[in-house]
């Protein structure tokens, strides 16, 4: 029973743990660039969770189901009838805009990375802030 | 123990975490949100994708005769929130822009 009710969520428990872990590097971690990679393993834990719960099982991939090749009009109308079962396309579209995001985000506290290690000449937020000047 | 505070703090936010997941609907099912949370429980898959009607079943259903596009989530982005796909380059540009003045500069 309960071996049934985790093995069938385990990828939101999986994004759960993965959340857990970028949480700490960003919060725990005194390096400036383990910071930057455990909010990056944050942002992956968001995505996985999406897709997760984007899935249908034994649907077809909204990116899949027709085939690039071999699609024919008779099929394109079966399924827009509603007889195929299509995995949920709108998370897969926020996720590309999240995905934008975390890319400028990532940018911008790298090159403030780059500028703060060329001032003071560590990364160590603990010297950091012992610093003045 | 100090060292080992964080470690505990968040091994307990992982436990309820994982105890709010646990009352999710199952992976796969399609009584997801977003999907067809609103229909009935009892309902099956092959009922569901018949008669519920959602926004994502929306686009699965007429996204070929609306768009023309056959890739379904090329539809989404491109045609049904194409002005979301279009604002995004300024994110983009946006973080150029920060990057560029923080360290693109030549110090003097």
């Amino acid at each position: 029973m309960w071996i049934k009710m985790i093995l069938s969520r385990i990828d939101y428990i999986v994004t759960v743990i993965l959340f857990c872990i970028g949480l700490y590097a960003l919060i725990v971690k005194p390096n400036l660039i383990k910071k930057i990679i455990g909010m990056n393993i944050l942002e992956t834990s968001v995505y996985l969770f999406f897709i997760a719960a984007a899935d249908v099982r034994l649907g077809v991939a909204s990116h899949l189901w027709a085939g690039p090749s071999e699609v024919t009009a008779e099929e394109v109308a079966h399924a827009a009838a509603g007889h195929v079962a299509l995995v949920n396309p709108i998370p897969s579209a926020l996720i590309l805009t999240a995905i934008v995001v975390s890319v400028s985000v990532t940018a911008i506290s790298l090159s403030l990375a780059i500028k703060i290690y060329e001032t003071y000449g560590t990364l160590d937020t603990r010297k950091i802030m012992t610093l003045k000047g | 123990m100090k060292k080992f505070m964080p470690a505990i703090l968040f091994t307990i936010f992982a436990f309820s975490m994982i105890i709010v997941v646990l009352r999710f609907a199952p992976i796969g099912d399609p009584h997801m949100p977003g999907y067809a949370d609103f229909v009935p429980s009892e309902m099956s898959k092959k009922e569901v994708v018949e008669h519920a009607d959602s926004i994502a079943l929306h686009y699965n259903r007429h996204s070929p005769g609306d768009t023309g596009a056959l890739d379904i989530i090329t539809a989404t982005i491109f045609d049904y929130r194409a002005y979301d796909t279009l604002i995004e380059t300024v994110v983009l540009f946006t973080a150029l822009i920060g990057v560029l003045s923080i360290i693109g500069t030549k110090e003097t």
